[in-house]
C-alpha cells in the first residue's frame, strides 16, 4: 500500500478527516556541504514557447512548467509526485469526501505585495470556467465534479454559482458533486491557480506581459521574446523566498531536439533535450548528465473498430501480437521506454494490473497466434490484408511505424501503406474516423488510471470502440473508494476486444548539467519547480 | 513618376482584396481548425471559444469583421499566442529577420555581383571555373546541412560564438545565421551575374564601344553595368522579400525568434489571423518591390515604358 | 589596344557580310548542338548525369536487400553492424533503422531527379511564356498578370499544399504540380523584365513592320534571346527544387515512407553525421555532383544557344 492509498484510507475512515502534513517545505533542499556557485542563474529548454501564461487557460506541458514558477495552487507536488502544502498548509473534508475546506497559509503574497485570499482562489476557478474567458481547459473543472461546473461552462449558469467558497479570507471551500478520491492531487494543476482580480481586470488579455503581470509563485516575469526566450527573476514577496537558491531563471523555446543538443553542449543550457539517435555516443561522451526517467503517457495505435478490416477482434489481435515491443524499445525509441500491453502506465498512483496472457508469451509464440488468428479470419497470401497506417509528421513516429509494417508484413500476410500528415490534418482525420490505424498517444493529467481508461470510457472516442459493460465500470468508478478492482477488469476488457494496440511508454530523457542541484527530473508527472534548484559552485 | 507609384497604389488595393480573399477561402478549407487539439474538448467549451474569436460565424461575416479590422490597422488576435494579437508578434520578429536578412543581403549581393562580374570576363577560364565552384558549395550545402556545421564547428568544436539566441542582435548571435543565410545568396547572384554580363559583353553595342576603343574598365561601368542588372534586378526583388521575412529552418536552428518561424508555425497551428498577417506582409512587400522593380527598370533602360 | 579593336571590327564586318549566309545555312539548333560539343566542362558533365540516371534505374539491380525491408541485426546496432562494407552487402552502409543505404540511395535518385527536371521543366515553360507574353504585350494586359504573379506569390504556400492533398490524396505527381505551381513565378517576373527591353530592340520593331503575327514573335524572337538567362536561372532552380521536395514531403504530401528522396536522405542524415556520416554522406554526394553537373550543363547551353554568337 503505497502512501496516497494510505493518505486515502485515512481520509474515509474518520468522520471528518483534518489532514496535518509533516512540516516540510517545498524549498531548495541544499545538502550541507554543497558549496554554492556565486551566480545562480538557471537556463532551461522548454521545447516550445506556451500558448499562454494565463493559468485558467495553460494545456501542454510548456505552459504548465512555466506557470509552476510563477503562480502557486493550493497543493504543491512533491518530487515523488504526492501532494503537499502550497498556498494551502492543509484541509479537512466532510464526512462523504464532498466538501473539501483548504486551509491557506497567511503569509502568503502576491508580487506587488497583496496577500492570497480565498477570494483569489474563487475568482480564479471562476474565472477559468467563465464562457467569457473561453479557456481551453475550462473542463478541467469538470473532471473531478465542482458543482455547477459543466452549467456555467454551457452557459445555463452564471460562473458565480459555481460550487467553491471564501468561507473567510484564509478557508476555502470546494463542494463536489460526488466524492473523487484524487482531488486533492488535481489542485496541484495551473486551472486551479489563483489569479490577481485587479490585474486581469485592468489589462485584459494583455496582462500576463512582464510589465502587467502580478505572480503568486517564487518567480515573476521580467522579459518575453516569443520564440526566443523568457526571462524570470525572484519574487521577493513570496512567503518562502529565504529559501529560493536560483535568481533567474530563463526558458527557451526550442523545438529542435537538435537545436537544443547543440546549446548544451555549447554550454548554454543547463537543461536539454536530445536527438534520441544520439544516446549510444551521447552515453560515451557524458553519460553522467543524461537522466531517463518513466513518464506517465502511452503510445499506442487506435484502431477504427467500426471499418472492416478492424470491425473482426481477430484482425486486432493478430496485430497487436506480431508487434515485437521489445525491438522498438530497445533500438527503436531506445530511451529506456518501456513496452505497453495495456492503456495505464505501470507507473501510475494506486494501480497494479494484472498483465494480459499476451504479454508473457515469446514474441515467436505471439508471432504464431497472429498469424493463426488472421488466417481464420480470412487473410492469406494470395488475399493479403491491406490498409493503411496513419501517423503525424514526425521522425520518431516514422520509425516506428516503418518498424511496426515491416513486423507485420513478415510475421503475416499484410500490406501496409504508411501515411503521414500534418499535425492538423491528421487531427481532423482522426477525429472524423477517415482512418482505419492511426498513431495515437496519452499523457495523463493527473496520476491516476482514470485519465487513461476514461479515454474509451464514453462512446465518444475515435476509434468509436463501444462497450457497455466497460462505460459502466468507468462510470461506477468515479465515487468508489478503491476503484483499483474496476480499472482492473477494464484493463482486461481491452486486452479481450483490443481496440487500441498498446506500444510502449514513455520516458523523459533529459541532459542536465553537473552543476545543476535539486532538478526534480524523476518526477512522474514531469512537475519540477525551479525553487527547488541550486546552481553549485565547480 | 509621381503617377506611376500613385497608379500603382491604386492597383494594391484590388491585389490585397484577392489575396485576402483567397488566402481566407484557403484556410477555411484545409481541414483541422485553431482549437482542435489531440485531447480534444467538449462541444460547450469549444463553443465558449468558438464564440470568443467570432469563429461562429459564417466565413464571409468573419472575412468582413477581418477587413473591417485591417483597415484600422489591427490584424486580429493570434489564436496560438493567446496573450498576443498578431500586431505584437509580427513586428519585433519582422525586425528580427529584416536585421538577419539586410546583413546576408548586404554581403552576398556585394560579393555575388563582384565574384559573378569577375567570372564573366573571365569566361570559360580558370577563374571562371574557380569562383564559380566556390559560390555553388553555397547552394548545394542545404541550409539544414550548413546551420548545424556551422554550429558543430563554431560553437562546440572551437568556443567562438553562441549556438544561438539574438540579444537584441548583439554581434556575437548575429554572425553564424547571417553567415548560414548569405552563403546561400552569394551563389545565386554571382551566377544570375556572370550570365546576364556575359550575354551583354556579346552584344552589339558593347562590341561598337570596344570598337571605338573605349577604354576596358569605361566599357565595364559605363555600359555593361546597367544593362547586366536588369536580370539581377528582377531576380533580387523577390528574393529581397525572402530574405526580409526569413528562413524558417534558421529561426528554428538559432533560436532567433524571427518572423520565419511564424509562416510555418501559423500554417501548422492553423493560427488564422496569425496566416492572414504574414500573407498580408508579403504581399504588401511584393507590391512595394515589384513596383521598385519597374522603377528600376526604367532607370536601366529608358527606352521600357509601362 | 588597337590591335584587339581591329579584330572586333573585322569581325563585325565579316559577320554583316556573311550574316545572311549562315542563318540559311544552318539552324539554329544544330550550330548549338555543334558549339555544346565543343564545351569539355558541359559535355563530362552530360556525361556523369547520364550515369547517375543509369544508376537511378539499373542500380537496384546490385542492391543485397529491398529499399524497404530492415535489417534486424543491423539494427541493433546501427553506427557498428551498419557501416558500409562489402561483406555485409551493404556498400554505402545501413540507415538508422538498419535499411540498405544503396538501396535506398538508388531509390532517392528516382524521385529526386524526376523532381528536379520535370518540376524545372514545367515551371520554365510556364514562366517563360507567361513572363515573355506580359512584356511584349504590356500595357493592361500586363499590369493584370503581374498583378495575379504577386497574389500567388504571397499566398500561403503550406495551405496551398494542404489542400492539393486534401483534394487529390496521394499522388507522386502532385508534387510536381505543387512546385511547379508555384516555382515559375519568379521566372517569370525575370522574363518579363528581359523582355521590357528586348521588345524595344530593331529586329522586334521589324518583325512587326513585316506583319510577324503577335504570338510568333514572342517564339521566335522574345523566346530565343532570353534563353540565356532563363538557361542561367533553371541551373539553379534543379537544387532548388531538389532540396524543396523534402520540405513537401515533411509536409506530409509527395514522397511518403518507405519510399525516399535525396533531400528525405540527407535531412536525416545530418542528424547522425558527427557518429555515423556515411548516412548523410553518400547522399550528399550524389546530390553535390549532380548540381554541380547540371550547372556546368547550363552554362554550357546558355553559351551554345546564345543567338548572338552564331
Amino acid at each position: 500500500m503505497n502512501k496516497t492509498k494510505l493518505l486515502q484510507s485515512m481520509l474515509l475512515a474518520s468522520a471528518v478527516a483534518a489532514t496535518s502534513f509533516a512540516p516540510q517545505v517545498l524549498a531548495a533542499n541544499v545538502p550541507a556541504g554543497t558549496k554554492l556557485a556565486d551566480v545562480q542563474e538557471f537556463v532551461r529548454d522548454n521545447g516550445a514557447e506556451p500558448g499562454t501564461l494565463d493559468p485558467q487557460k495553460i494545456e501542454g506541458v510548456p505552459g504548465a512548467n512555466i506557470a509552476r514558477d510563477l503562480f502557486e495552487g493550493l497543493m504543491n507536488q512533491a518530487r515523488n509526485g504526492d501532494e503537499m502544502p502550497g498556498v494551502a498548509l492543509g484541509y479537512t473534508t466532510n464526512d462523504n469526501n464532498t466538501v473539501y475546506t483548504f486551509n491557506l497559509r497567511k503569509d502568503a503574497k502576491w508580487s506587488n505585495g497583496d496577500t492570497v485570499t480565498a477570494h483569489d482562489f474563487v475568482y480564479g476557478w471562476q474565472r477559468a470556467v467563465d464562457p467569457i474567458t473561453a479557456s481551453p481547459y475550462s473542463w478541467f473543472i469538470e473532471i473531478p465534479g465542482i458543482s455547477n461546473a459543466s452549467a456555467i461552462i454551457a452557459g445555463d449558469k452564471a460562473p458565480s454559482e459555481l460550487g467553491v467558497r471564501a468561507v473567510d479570507d484564509y478557508t476555502f471551500e470546494v463542494t463536489l458533486d460526488a466524492p473523487i478520491p484524487f482531488f486533492a492531487k488535481m489542485v496541484t494543476h495551473a486551472t486551479l491557480f489563483p489569479a490577481h482580480r485587479a490585474t486581469i481586470e485592468a489589462h485584459g488579455d494583455k496582462w500576463t506581459q512582464p510589465d502587467n503581470i502580478v505572480t503568486n509563485g517564487a518567480y515573476t516575469l521580467s522579459d518575453w521574446r516569443v520564440n526566443e526566450r523568457m526571462v524570470m527573476t525572484r519574487n521577493s514577496n513570496y512567503w518562502n523566498d529565504s529559501e529560493t537558491v536560483v535568481n533567474k531563471v530563463t526558458y527557451l523555446p526550442i523545438e529542435a531536439a537538435s537545436a537544443s543538443l547543440a546549446r548544451y553542449r555549447a554550454d548554454e543550457l543547463d537543461f536539454g533535450y536530445f536527438p534520441t539517435e544520439q544516446i549510444k555516443q551521447l552515453r560515451e561522451e557524458m553519460g553522467d548528465e543524461i537522466y531517463i526517467t518513466p513518464k506517465l503517457c502511452t503510445y499506442y495505435y487506435i484502431m477504427n473498430v467500426e471499418k472492416a478490416p478492424f470491425d473482426d477482434v481477430r484482425v486486432r489481435k493478430a496485430l497487436s501480437y506480431a508487434i515485437d515491443r521489445d525491438i522498438i524499445t530497445e533500438h527503436i525509441t531506445a530511451t529506456g521506454q518501456m513496452p505497453a500491453y495495456g492503456l495505464t502506465p505501470d507507473i501510475t498512483n494506486n494501480f497494479s494490473p494484472k498483465a494480459p496472457a499476451y504479454a508473457g508469451m515469446t514474441q515467436a509464440q505471439r508471432n504464431e497466434a497472429a498469424a493463426a488468428l488472421l488466417a481464420e479470419a480470412g487473410y492469406s497470401d494470395s488475399n493479403p490484408l491491406e490498409m493503411n497506417l496513419l501517423y503525424n509528421t514526425s521522425e520518431g513516429h516514422k520509425k516506428i511505424a516503418i518498424a511496426i509494417s515491416q513486423m507485420w508484413k513478415q510475421a503475416m500476410p499484410v500490406d501496409t501503406t504508411l501515411e503521414n500528415q500534418e499535425w492538423k490534418t491528421y487531427l481532423s482525420t482522426r477525429n472524423e474516423g477517415n482512418f482505419s490505424i492511426a498513431r495515437a498517444g496519452w499523457c495523463g493529467d493527473y496520476n491516476e488510471a482514470s485519465t487513461f481508461l476514461d479515454l474509451l470510457g464514453s462512446g465518444d472516442n475515435d476509434g468509436n470502440y463501444v462497450n457497455q459493460e466497460y462505460i459502466d465500470l468507468m462510470k461506477s468508478a468515479k465515487s468508489m473508494a478503491d476503484p483499483s478492482a474496476n480499472y482492473n477488469r477494464a484493463e482486461e476488457i481491452l486486452a479481450e476486444d483490443m481496440p487500441i494496440i498498446p506500444i510502449y511508454q514513455y520516458t523523459g530523457v533529459n541532459l542536465i548539467k553537473p552543476r545543476v542541484g535539486g532538478f526534480a527530473y524523476d518526477n512522474p508527472e514531469g512537475n519540477v519547480y525551479t525553487r527547488d534548484v541550486y546552481i553549485k559552485a565547480d | 513618376m509621381l503617377n506611376f507609384i500613385f497608379r500603382r497604389f491604386l492597383q494594391a488595393i484590388p491585389t490585397l482584396l484577392v489575396l485576402t480573399m483567397l488566402t481566407f477561402a484557403l484556410m477555411y478549407m484545409a481541414p483541422g481548425s485553431p482549437f482542435l487539439t489531440e485531447k480534444g474538448m467538449p462541444e460547450e467549451v469549444l463553443a465558449n471559444i468558438n464564440a470568443k474569436y467570432h469563429l461562429d460565424l459564417p466565413v464571409w461575416e468573419q472575412y468582413l469583421i477581418y477587413l473591417g479590422n485591417l483597415v484600422q490597422g489591427d490584424l486580429g488576435p493570434s489564436f496560438r499566442y493567446l496573450d498576443f494579437s498578431v500586431n505584437d508578434l509580427v513586428w519585433p520578429s519582422l525586425a528580427v529577420s529584416a536585421t538577419i536578412g539586410a546583413w546576408s543581403l548586404l554581403i552576398a549581393v556585394t560579393l555575388g555581383i563582384t565574384m559573378g562580374m569577375i567570372a564573366a570576363l573571365n569566361h570559360n577560364k580558370w577563374m571562371d571555373y574557380t569562383l564559380m565552384t566556390t559560390a555553388m558549395a553555397g547552394i548545394v550545402l542545404p541550409t539544414f546541412v550548413m546551420a548545424p556545421l556551422l554550429v558543430l564547428l563554431l560553437s562546440y568544436k572551437v568556443k567562438l560564438l553562441p549556438a544561438g539566441g539574438w540579444h537584441d542582435g548583439d554581434w556575437q548571435y548575429l554572425v553564424l545565421p547571417v553567415f548560414a543565410m548569405a552563403t546561400h545568396l552569394i551563389a545565386q547572384i554571382a551566377r544570375i551575374t556572370r550570365g546576364s554580363l556575359i550575354e551583354v559583353m556579346s552584344s552589339n553595342f558593347i562590341r561598337t564601344a570596344q570598337a571605338k576603343g573605349l577604354p576596358y574598365r569605361t566599357i565595364i561601368l559605363r555600359h555593361a553595368f546597367k544593362p547586366m542588372m536588369l536580370p539581377v534586378v528582377s531576380y533580387l526583388g523577390p528574393l529581397f522579400v525572402g530574405v526580409l521575412t526569413g528562413s524558417v529552418i534558421i529561426d528554428v536552428f538559432f533560436g532567433t525568434g524571427g518572423i520565419g518561424q511564424h509562416f510555418v508555425n501559423g500554417a501548422i497551428n492553423r493560427d488564422y489571423s496569425m496566416v492572414m498577417g504574414v500573407t498580408v506582409l508579403v504581399g504588401v512587400m511584393y507590391i512595394a518591390f515589384n513596383a521598385v522593380t519597374d522603377i528600376i527598370y526604367a532607370y536601366i533602360d529608358p527606352k521600357i515604358r509601362y | 589596344m588597337f590591335f584587339k579593336h581591329k579584330k572586333v571590327a573585322q569581325e563585325l564586318a565579316e559577320q554583316l557580310e556573311s550574316g545572311v549566309g549562315i542563318i540559311e545555312g544552318r539552324s539554329l539548333w544544330q550550330d548549338a548542338k555543334r558549339r555544346f560539343f565543343r564545351n569539355k566542362a558541359a559535355v563530362v558533365s552530360l556525361f556523369i548525369i547520364g550515369l547517375i540516371i543509369l544508376f537511378s534505374i539499373f542500380g537496384s539491380q546490385f542492391a543485397q536487400y529491398s529499399y524497404e525491408e530492415i535489417d534486424w541485426f543491423a539494427l541493433s546496432d546501427p553506427v557498428e553492424l551498419g557501416r558500409p562494407s562489402i561483406e555485409t552487402g551493404h556498400y554505402f552502409g545501413t540507415d538508422k533503422l538498419g535499411r540498405d543505404l544503396y538501396a535506398r540511395t538508388v531509390q532517392g535518385s528516382q524521385i529526386s531527379l524526376m523532381v528536379g527536371i520535370l518540376s524545372s521543366f514545367v515551371a520554365i515553360v510556364i514562366g517563360t511564356l507567361y513572363g515573355a507574353a506580359s512584356g511584349f504585350i504590356g500595357g493592361r494586359v500586363d499590369m493584370v498578370m503581374m498583378r495575379i504573379v504577386e497574389i500567388l506569390s504571397a499566398l500561403p504556400f503550406m495551405f496551398m499544399v494542404i489542400m492539393l492533398m486534401v483534394m487529390f490524396g496521394r499522388q507522386i505527381i502532385l508534387i510536381f504540380v505543387a512546385i511547379g505551381a508555384v516555382s515559375w513565378l519568379d521566372m517569370a517576373r525575370i522574363v518579363r523584365g528581359q523582355t521590357l527591353s528586348i521588345k524595344n530592340k530593331e529586329y522586334i520593331e521589324a518583325a512587326h513592320a513585316c506583319g510577324v503575327s503577335q504570338w510568333r514573335i514572342v517564339v521566335r524572337h522574345i523566346v530565343p534571346n532570353v534563353m540565356g538567362i532563363v538557361l542561367v536561372y533553371a541551373s539553379l532552380m534543379i537544387p532548388g527544387m531538389i532540396m524543396f521536395e523534402s520540405f513537401i514531403s515533411f509536409l506530409g504530401l509527395g514522397v511518403q515512407e518507405p519510399e525516399t528522396s535525396w533531400g528525405a536522405l540527407i535531412s536525416e542524415g545530418v542528424v547522425t553525421m558527427e557518429f555515423a556520416l556515411w548516412q548523410l554522406a553518400f547522399p550528399l554526394t550524389f546530390l553535390v555532383i549532380t548540381l554541380f553537373c547540371f550547372n556546368f550543363v547550363g552554362d554550357g547551353l546558355r553559351d551554345a544557344l546564345d543567338p548572338k554568337e552564331r
